[in-house]
């Protein structure tokens, strides 16, 4: 099993092609997991991690101001990255249902979240208990000070 | 130093890694690199717009992708605003009734997007899974 082929592809052309570990590069399929590069992709975005979160009750430890401060909300956590990186964040329902912004009746205009370099928080309420949140965190710095 | 690693680096990581003049591409750190592939990617592999609800769209995967949708505005009885709708985030707008939403069909066969102030929305899927 290969984890890089440079060359030939199974479709006959030639490129380079990167498997996640326990997939073959040559023989792959492109599910999302597999395939780590496929330079045949026209459109690319670098992800450095996808996953689901839930709220709850949880203190917020890199904010100076509440270090400690438990309240309802959403932390996503990624490996620091060295920056604040651009991320999304979306409810979704039934790991099926992906909303736009919009998380709680409460922000009908979209819930704020801050973005840390390991962690983002998004704010809610004790009504949010059991409800989880889509993110999706790319490598890209956000300018902050 | 290498400025170009095909194959495993020291890290243990595999695949092509391009280094800027005067960076070891062997040791640097990924965030020192021009090119990292081996990086968790993920393709463009649909964008669209609709207005009609519910719309569903087919997509033929296999795993839940990362969808993102975003409603839109029109800003037109806004004074001073030129620009007609668009997209606006936060989305949905504070004049719509609820959020919008994108219902993935049967772990990516389809999906089917939602608006219950019949706002045009547009989206975007990408090949990376989430399921």
């Amino acid at each position: 099993m290969a984890r890089v082929v440079l060359g030939p592809l199974p479709d006959g052309s030639l490129g380079l092609r990167t498997s996640a570990v326990g997939a073959d590069a040559f023989s792959g399929l492109d599910d999302g997991f597999s395939i780590t590069f496929d330079s045949r992709w026209t459109d690319i975005t670098k992800i450095h991690a996808v996953g689901i979160a839930g709220f709850a009750f949880i203190a917020m430890p890199e904010n100076s101001q509440s270090p400690t401060n438990p309240a309802w909300r959403v932390r996503c956590s990624f490996p620091d990255l060295g920056f604040k990186p651009f991320a999304e964040v979306r409810r979704v329902d039934g790991g099926n249902i992906v909303h736009d912004d919009w998380i709680d009746p409460n922000n009908p205009g979209g819930s704020y979240s801050l973005i840390y370099q390991s962690n983002t928080y998004t704010g809610g309420y004790s009504s949010n208990q059991g409800w989880q949140v889509l993110f999706a965190i790319y490598p890209v710095p956000v300018p902050s000070g | 130093m290498a400025r170009i690693v095909l194959g495993a680096r020291a890290n243990g990581d595999k695949g092509l890694f391009v280094s800027p003049s005067g960076v070891d591409a062997m040791t640097a750190a990924d965030s020192a690199l021009l090119l990292s592939a081996t990086s968790k990617v993920s393709q463009l592999i649909l964008m669209g717009r609709v207005t009609v609800f519910p719309a569903t769209v087919p997509l033929g995967l296999s795993r839940s992708p990362l969808v993102f949708m975003v409603s839109e505005f029109n800003f037109a009885s806004v004074i001073g605003h030129t620009l007609g709708p668009g997209p606006i985030r936060p989305s949905p707008p504070f004049a719509a009734t609820g959020s919008s939403t994108c219902t993935i069909n049967e772990n990516g066969a389809s999906m089917t997007l939602q608006s219950p102030s019949n706002l045009p929305a547009t989206f975007q899927v990408y090949s990376q899974a989430f399921t």
